[in-house]
């Protein structure tokens, strides 16, 4: 098989779940599409020479880069012209997770499953990663804190606050 | 323990959920996405030929060099002196000790041409 069709197989099965993640993290459609085809496309002319297990932690790990650089502009166009105060630090967890699901698909949602869509949104950005990239894409805590470009420990903290909220919010909705 | 079980079962609800809910994308997106990854993946770069792999690249110099002494060999006349063979291979890089002992088994010869005829 071509390196070409490897790539748009191997694509094609993570494209869904890194638009995913990219969504929930900007909270924008266009943006997360944006987000996800940089990555490929990085993916593609960087690094498509290397072992094809190594393309999954590659591609994570550019998508989350990306998605943080997202985040750093928006705080900082937010910043420059809206009306946050300049020492408010924590730029990068309060970006604002938007109900990110278009309407009409929202409708046909259960409400614990929307509520769980908005959790997710809302999660500061690190605990986001590190939740979506361990229970939606299935990587280790090992692939994760490579994802991350951080430590194992780190990896496991943020998965367990992740959890640990979300459960208390979901308790009175998953009985 | 009974909790960190619980979170485990927890955590593998939540995964069930965001999975479904992640293969019910609008078809709009979908087919952007299909685009994206048709684009990108066709935009795979073309290999030079200096991304050759070790071997290969090794033979090639082998073989430039090797060509090069039996054209200098074949060329040469009594009005055009003769490289020196250890000349051309100490322009010619060469890695490949076979081939050096080639070379210097030629040089031999040549030296010895004259005391035989």
């Amino acid at each position: 098989m071509s390196l070409e069709a490897d790539l748009n197989r191997f694509l094609a099965g993570v494209e869904k779940k890194a638009f995913y993640m990219a969504r929930a993290a900007v909270g924008d459609r266009d943006e997360a599409l944006d987000i996800v085809q940089e990555a490929m496309f990085t993916l593609v002319r960087k690094y498509s020479n290397k072992d094809e297990e190594q393309w999954r932690p590659l591609f994570y790990r550019i998508l989350q880069n990306k998605i943080t650089d997202s985040h750093r502009r928006s705080s900082f166009r937010r910043r420059l012209f809206g009306s946050r105060s300049e020492d408010d630090d924590d730029s990068l967890d309060e970006i604002p997770g938007l109900s990110s699901i278009e309407p009409a698909s929202r409708a046909q949602l259960d409400e614990s499953t929307a509520k769980l869509i908005d959790l997710v949104a809302d999660l500061p950005l690190r605990q986001q990663q590190a939740f979506l990239l361990r229970t939606l894409e299935g990587l280790d805590v090992s692939e994760t804190a490579k994802a991350m470009g951080c430590s194992q420990g780190s990896v496991k903290t943020h998965y367990s606050r992740a959890v640990h909220s979300m459960r208390e919010q979901l308790q009175e909705h998953w009985s | 323990m009974t909790d960190q079980k619980s979170e485990t079962q927890f955590a593998e609800e939540l995964a069930q959920r965001l999975n479904s809910e992640t293969e019910e994308l609008p078809q709009a997106t979908r087919l952007r996405l299909q685009a994206m990854r048709t684009a990108a993946a066709a935009s795979v770069p073309e290999r030079r030929w200096w991304f050759l792999p070790l071997p290969a690249a090794g033979f090639i110099a082998s073989a430039a060099v090797l060509a090069l002494a039996v054209f200098l060999n074949f060329s040469t006349t009594d009005s055009v002196p003769m490289l020196p063979v250890v000349d051309v291979v100490e322009l010619a890089v060469v890695q490949d000790l076979e081939l050096l002992e080639q070379l210097e088994f030629l040089a031999w010869l040549e030296e010895g041409e004259p005391n035989a005829g």
